[in-house]
């Protein structure tokens, strides 16, 4: 199987180039003023300050795994290692995708109205939540047993509900995602 | 100025009373999503939920309040901006934010891009300080000022311009500490942080008593509750902390939806004997309702009038 016997390297250098994309992009297109913010004689902390410092730490965890870590006790990456990444990060797709689309989806098919006026109207407010949360525990239960079972299925949809009890009908005035954002 | 706007106000708000008829017909299509500018738990807060709750008694209508806090009720201001305008989604911020930090923050946006809907209850905002200080009233604050920098707590940065111009109009120099919300200037206040500074109704209970004193009025008007306490511009500063809670919506609010919402709204807080009501007279000693184009004109004007002080205070 191939392998890249130094994993720090990439893990560092991706934590860096993240860190890099942190401070350059991300920092700049979503805080309203800069580092520090000078209003009416006074300075205060600008939005983009907690961020940019978290971003210059990340930077040099980065650089630190890259440089300080002895070649002697560096893991390796395998191809079955970025597989395994990949269906992760497939699994927490989907399932986010699920919460967000499935009630939309739902709402348009079966009626004329919209699905943000119907957030808070059952069935069509858990759909999303439901489906989405069975997939995600589901998914990934089957991730690490390395098969999809009924007892997974049955895990997954029982927490959805279980968080449904929890979180949704004790409160008039909360909502599960994605209901908040829609 | 101000008589002429406020003549202004009353003709629009009798103007805006004849639609009564048809926006009773309009009913919110889904729930409402109510965003509160304001601390979760605190006045301001409870209010909104409480004329929610009013509401979803009286009529039916289903609220979901939302916190959208920081930034003086800009983040709430920018944030419902861009939200749809069928009546679905309104919101509770200060008039202090549609003028002086929509004015301040140049961020391209001014009151037009909103709807307001209705004010629901005016500022008691007045200068307040520990009873134990011994002022009785704010000319006593000046002599204090004058053997040593005074601790001023403001809650916005236009609070913070105001107590400058006291300072200036005076020749004494505060030291302007900003905090957030009045009950963290009350708080510095009972902790000795902080000598005097402004409240907008939370001091009310304190001032009752005997515990805290109002100083100075921080409105164009004697306060309810100290009226003989002198007002800004008796002590040589021309503007004012004036301002309401009041409730907006994006642009763009069909004249109906928006005039059902400010009946509906009106309606609850001034009747006596609902939940909001008895909170909002407790507080803020009693509704204040400026609804519809009266609102807008309300918001628009302290906006404008927003530069004037900014430049005077800069000087």
């Amino acid at each position: 199987m191939k392998q890249f016997d130094r994993a720090n390297v990439i893990l560092g250098i991706g934590f860096a180039a993240a860190a890099v994309v942190i401070a350059l992009v991300w920092v700049p297109m979503d805080s309203e003023t800069g580092l520090f913010e000078k209003v009416r004689r006074q300075v205060t902390i600008g939005d983009a300050l907690a961020p940019s410092v978290a971003a210059g730490f990340l930077f040099l965890a980065g650089l630190m795994i890259v440089v300080f870590e002895p070649a002697e006790r560096a893991r390796s990456l395998t191809a079955g290692n970025l597989r395994y990444l990949s269906k992760l990060l497939l699994i927490v797709f989907v399932s986010f995708a699920l919460m967000r689309w499935f009630g939309p989806v739902l709402v348009a098919v079966f009626t004329d109205g919209s699905y943000r006026l119907l957030r808070d109207a059952v069935p069509w407010k858990y759909a999303g939540f439901v489906t989405g949360g069975a997939f995600l525990v589901t998914g990934l239960i089957g991730l690490v047993e390395g098969r999809i079972t009924m007892r997974g299925v049955v895990i997954g949809l029982g927490s959805a509900i279980v968080f449904i009890i929890i979180y949704d009908l004790p409160f008039d005035d909360l909502l599960l995602p994605p209901n908040g954002d829609v | 100025m101000i008589k002429t706007l406020k003549t202004a106000i009353a003709a629009i708000g009798l103007t805006a009373f004849a639609a009564t008829a048809q926006a009773n017909d309009w009913t919110p299509p889904g729930p409402i999503k109510l965003m509160i500018a304001f601390a979760a738990g605190g006045g301001a807060d409870t209010q909104a939920r409480l004329i929610a709750d009013d509401l979803e008694s009286k009529l039916g209508w289903q609220f979901i309040p939302e916190q959208v806090t920081g930034k003086g009720g800009m983040n709430l201001a920018m944030a419902i901006k861009d939200q749809p305008n069928d009546g679905t989604v309104i919101g509770l911020l200060a008039t202090e934010t549609l003028g002086y930090a929509l004015h301040a923050a140049n961020v391209n946006v001014t009151p037009a891009d909103y709807t307001a809907i209705t004010t629901t209850a005016g500022f008691q905002m007045g200068i307040v300080s520990l009873s134990a200080k011994g002022w009785k009233s704010f000319h006593d604050v000046i002599e204090g000022a004058k053997g040593e920098a005074l601790r001023f707590g403001v809650m916005s940065p236009k609070l913070a311009d105001l107590a400058y111009l006291l300072g200036k109009a005076n020749d004494v120099e505060f030291n302007i500490v900003s905090v957030k919300g009045g009950k963290a200037v009350l708080n510095g206040l009972n902790a000795g942080d902080i000598d005097l500074g402004f409240i907008a109704g939370l001091q009310t209970k304190g001032v009752e008593a005997g515990d805290l004193v109002n100083l100075a009025s921080a409105l164009s008007e004697p306060l309810k509750q100290t009226p003989d306490a002198p007002m800004l511009a008796d002590l040589g500063v021309p503007y004012n902390a004036d301002g309401y809670f009041l409730i907006i919506g994006p642009k763009g609010i069909p004249a109906e939806a928006r005039d059902a919402l400010a009946n509906a709204i009106g309606e609850v807080i001034t009747t006596e004997g609902t939940k909001s009501n008895g909170m909002i007279t407790k507080a803020f000693g009693g509704p204040a309702v400026i609804a519809g184009d009266a609102a807008q004109a309300l918001i628009e004007d302290a906006y404008s009038s927003a530069g004037e002080l900014m430049k005077v205070a800069s000087e």
